[in-house]
């Protein structure tokens, strides 16, 4: 009786085993790429308070313009190294209809405004970027960030164009730089 | 007893499935408390000249870091 109860039970144990290792690729897929932003989708509308400045701003507010959004954070050290390049990138197209908007998700700002005043101070000229803070992370969840930092080239239709992932290294700003020339065409 | 013990493992497996995006995979963005300085796996990296200088001074006459002067602390 006890041989025909532990026969019974013997096939339900390898078939879960199976049924857990066949899922466990397909789990793992899921959990790296899961809700990474696909190009061509309608960039998610936001709206935050600067980081200096307590004005709101949302993305609907900067329709018709080329957005580059720059995810940050002061304890990113790659995410600092990058924003000199991208002060130049402002510079550079700021007077055709681009806009860096520089979102912030540190916990608390203080540490991101003595960065801005050491770039500042470093570069000897304000900052020219759009410097919004989002204690909340909305605007990293909403835009399924998946590395720091991460930027989207978002059109003047509000259509995400590109995605970078991570700081910027000289060939993606020659990248970055020809996707909003193409975007402001 | 079968279907009881199929069922309890597969809604396991759904429930932990649940789990996977939001509890277990710490974002980029949430990793602020993992970047500080004490979460490195040499947190006194930073004072490492100094702990060096300590350890010289206190070790040297039993043979530390250091093949020179004694433990006077008067390098």
């Amino acid at each position: 009786m006890a041989k025909r109860k532990i026969i019974s039970q013997l096939p339900v144990f390898p078939f879960l085993i199976i049924t857990m290792l066949g899922a466990l690729p397909w789990a793992a897929k899921s959990i790296a790429f899961a809700g990474m932003p696909v190009v061509g989708e309608q960039a998610p509308d936001f709206v935050l308070p600067g980081l200096i400045d307590p004005q709101m701003l949302s993305l609907k507010d900067l329709k018709g313009k080329v957005v580059l959004l720059n995810i940050w954070a002061s304890w990113c050290t790659s995410c600092k190294e990058e924003m000199e390049d991208l002060v130049a990138v402002q510079e550079q197209y700021g007077s055709r209809g681009f806009v860096l908007v520089a979102v912030n998700i540190d916990n608390a700002p203080s540490s991101a405004l003595a960065f801005l005043q050491r770039l500042e101070s470093k570069i000897k000229r304000k900052p020219a970027l759009t410097f919004l803070y989002d204690k909340d992370k909305t605007v990293s969840q909403e835009y399924r960030q998946r590395s720091m930092p991460t930027s989207y080239v978002i059109d003047r239709l509000g259509i995400v164009r590109k995605v970078y992932p991570g700081s910027f290294s000289k060939s993606t700003l020659e990248s970055l730089r020809s996707a909003i020339e193409e975007a402001l065409k | 007893m079968n279907r009881s013990v199929l069922a309890f493992a597969l809604l396991s497996f759904i429930g932990l499935l649940g789990c996977t995006e939001k509890l277990v995979r710490v974002q980029p963005y949430e990793m602020e408390h993992f970047a500080q300085d004490k979460m490195l796996f040499t947190p006194l990296d930073s004072r490492a000249a100094f702990e060096e200088h300590i350890f010289s001074i206190r070790e040297a006459s039993a043979g530390g870091s250091s093949g020179f002067q004694g433990g006077c602390g008067c390098r």
